[in-house]
């Protein structure tokens, strides 16, 4: 059984990258552009990891990831946020908001896979 | 119309005074009331001390005076009684001589004043009268032997007088160049009726002529004066004829059952103010007045009330003039302190912009390079070309270096603006050393250089620190080596722990070029590089070791380095160990 990895990120270039690192290394990866397409998919989809964009269109990241932890149902799903917001302040909120890790970008290849490894 | 002006003024005085407030409030406000009060209190302090050695001064110038006028009042009733006694001498002998021989001449008595026997220097005449008024004879000599019954002394005896001899007051008789002042003794008969009256004339000169040089003051006074307050004699001053009519001055009553005291009054005389000394004369009815002049003008106290109410008042203009400056002092200090926590904000505000700025840019830059770095990455994993793979190595390398240079240069900016918080944890050392040695597996494998990493068996595996800035050291000091070192060089990393400052040790040698001597002092400026800008062949931003310096410091270590060209470098820090992190 193949793990799933949700990528959430706005712009194509960012969310197509892990998506093809993630792909080649056997999961089976769904990408989308928001909050609410995210939610949409979580709730028709079962999903094991969300790479999470902070800077979103609309509802940020944070926000997101603080709707999905409201949710019982999604306790077992691993949320990483995967940002360019690299100042230490920044990522202590966001592992107060929830977040399981952060993924800083720029991404390398040993990194990413080491996540999903861990 | 009207109600709007009103208003425009109302609110402009409530601005400024709202203005005024909070320029006083707080602690200068307290600090100007505390000093304007201080002020005040001194202030009342010199007056009141001013004034009370005033009345000091006074009351030992007026015990001064008491003493000194009570003694005057005492000799001049010591004289007075004396020459009444004297006088009363003569007038017991008239009375002798006149019961002895009911035909007493003058000339049978003047023997005895001729000789001696009787002191009269002060008598101007002696006189005897019978129990009618009538002049029996006396020692005037063309005087006419009138009837004197109505004579107040004649009076007085005939109704019985219990005091013996009696002083008149000044009184000018017939044949008198001036007034005299009669002492006179009644003479009785055996059934106590008035058998003639013995009369002695003194000059009333002669009781205060003795007290001529003797000063008592401007306006002074010396009296003789009957207890019903008619005058005997008074002198004014010292220079000054005596007064010799006649006149009743209001005595106060304590003088009537008193022999002796002092009081004030500007009622006898005249309307000065004067401090009087009373001495009773004998058994007379009679007292001696001292009086001194309370007001002079220029005597010791008004004199001493000058100097003191002058130094108070130079004290209190010295004292004003100390809270004035002292108020301007603290108006500036309030103004200026105004300003800095004006300035103050200013500059939070600032550095929170710039945190904010610095935020921004770090996230607008690491946007574009992971879309740069990931994509070459993933071609170089991917593509089997190396004509692809080529160019994506330089991609990759090259935005490598970009991101290691903005990530120096962020971290650099957040040290120094103090924002850069230590954040311990716990982790383990080793795997820490050797994920930071991995990571330059392919630069070093491109210059073929080696890479020997000895970790001593003492040294812990779980430390705590702040992993992320140990990283970036070790990075920093790691990158520089392998900068530096020449083509199939060789990199030593080794570490060691102290357990005595219960630090960890960790030193970077390399074989490389070295750093020339006169060049040691810079290694850790900003900006410094080991080789000119122009020919510099080894790139870098020159800030590595600044930041590194900066964070070693941070967390409360040291470093240094010793290096020497062609021999390499070796840059030695030492990092004390925080206490483990509990997690709950």
């Amino acid at each position: 059984m193949l793990k799933t990895v949700l990528v959430v990120d706005d712009e194509i270039a960012n969310r197509r990258l892990p998506a093809l690192i993630l792909d080649a290394a056997q999961y089976r990866v769904i990408e989308c552009e928001d909050g609410k397409e995210a939610m949409d998919i979580l709730n028709e989809t079962s999903i094991d990891y969300i790479l999470l964009d902070i800077s979103l269109p609309l509802v940020n990241g944070i926000d997101i990831c603080k709707s999905i932890r409201q949710s019982r149902k999604f306790d077992n799903i691993k949320i990483f946020a995967y940002t360019a917001h690299a100042m230490r302040d920044e990522t202590q909120n966001f592992l107060d908001s929830g977040f399981d890790n952060i993924l800083i970008k720029p991404i390398n290849r040993r990194d990413l896979l080491a996540l999903f490894t861990q | 119309m009207l109600n709007k002006y009103k208003f425009y003024v109302g609110t402009q005085g409530f601005s400024i005074r709202d203005y005024a407030f909070r320029l006083f409030k707080g602690t200068e406000r307290f600090k100007i009331n505390y000093l304007v009060s201080f002020s005040f209190i001194l202030v009342l302090m010199v007056w009141y001390s001013a004034f009370k050695l005033i009345k000091n001064d006074e009351e030992s110038i007026r015990n001064q005076t008491i003493l000194n006028i009570t003694n005057l009042s005492r000799s001049f009733k010591a004289y007075t009684e004396e020459t009444i006694n004297t006088s009363d001498q003569v007038l017991r002998f008239l009375r002798f001589q006149n019961d002895n021989d009911q035909t007493l001449k003058y000339s049978s008595i003047k023997e005895f004043f001729d000789k001696g026997i009787l002191d009269t220097h002060f008598i101007t005449s002696v006189s005897l009268i019978d129990s009618n008024g009538q002049y029996r004879f006396t020692s005037l000599n063309a005087f006419k032997m009138q009837n004197i019954s109505d004579a107040e002394f004649f009076k007085i005896h005939k109704s019985g007088y219990p005091y013996g001899v009696f002083v008149s007051s000044p009184e000018r008789f017939e044949g008198d160049d001036h007034e005299t002042i009669q002492l006179t003794r009644g003479i009785y008969d055996r059934t106590k009726k008035l058998a003639g009256v013995a009369i002695v004339s003194v000059d009333p000169r002669y009781f205060i002529d003795i007290y001529k040089n003797i000063n008592v003051g401007e306006n002074g006074i010396i009296a003789l004066v009957g207890l019903d307050g008619t005058t005997r004699v008074v002198s004014k001053s010292t220079n000054v004829v005596p007064n010799l009519t006649k006149v009743v001055i209001p005595l106060p009553t304590e003088i009537q059952s008193k022999l002796e005291g002092t009081f004030i009054s500007d009622q006898l005389f005249d309307k000065v103010n004067r401090l009087y000394a009373y001495q009773r004369i004998g058994n007379q009815p009679l007292v001696t007045l001292v009086g001194k002049n309370l007001m002079p003008s220029n005597s010791d106290a008004s004199h001493s009330r000058l100097t003191y109410s002058a130094i108070a008042l130079l004290l209190t203009v010295i004292i004003v003039l100390f809270l004035i400056s002292n108020l301007d002092f603290l108006n500036k200090l309030a103004l200026a302190h105004f300003e800095i926590q004006k300035t103050n904000k200013k500059i939070t505000e600032a550095n929170n912009n710039r945190s904010e700025f610095l935020s921004s840019v770090s996230h607008e830059i690491r946007t574009p390079l992971n879309g740069i770095l990931g994509y070459a990455e993933y071609i170089i994993h991917t593509s089997k070309e190396s004509m692809i793979q080529f160019p994506a190595q330089i991609i990759y390398e090259s935005s490598q270096h970009l991101l290691r240079l903005v990530n120096t240069l962020l971290d650099l900016t957040l040290v120094e603006s103090g924002k850069l918080v230590i954040q311990n944890s716990n982790f383990n050392f080793y795997q820490i050393v050797e994920e930071v040695c991995q990571t330059y597996q392919v630069r070093m494998t491109q210059k073929n250089i080696k890479l020997v990493v000895e970790i001593d068996d003492h040294c812990p595996q779980l430390i705590c620190l702040d992993e992320l800035n140990l990283r970036r050291i070790l990075n920093n000091l790691i990158d520089n080596a392998i900068k530096f070192s020449k083509n199939a060089g060789e990199i030593t990393l080794s570490s060691q722990y102290l357990s005595e400052v219960n630090s960890i040790y960790i030193s970077i040698k390399d074989n490389g070029i070295g750093i020339p001597k006169e060049k040691h002092s810079q290694v850790f400026e900003k900006f410094w590089q080991n080789e000119d800008y122009i020919s510099r062949s080894h790139g870098g931003s020159g800030m590595g070791l600044a930041l590194t310096q900066k964070l070693v410091k941070l967390m409360g270590g040291e470093i240094h380095f010793n290096s020497s060209p062609n021999d390499g470098s070796i840059f030695y820090f030492s990092l004390p160990l925080a206490k483990e992190v509990e997690y709950a």
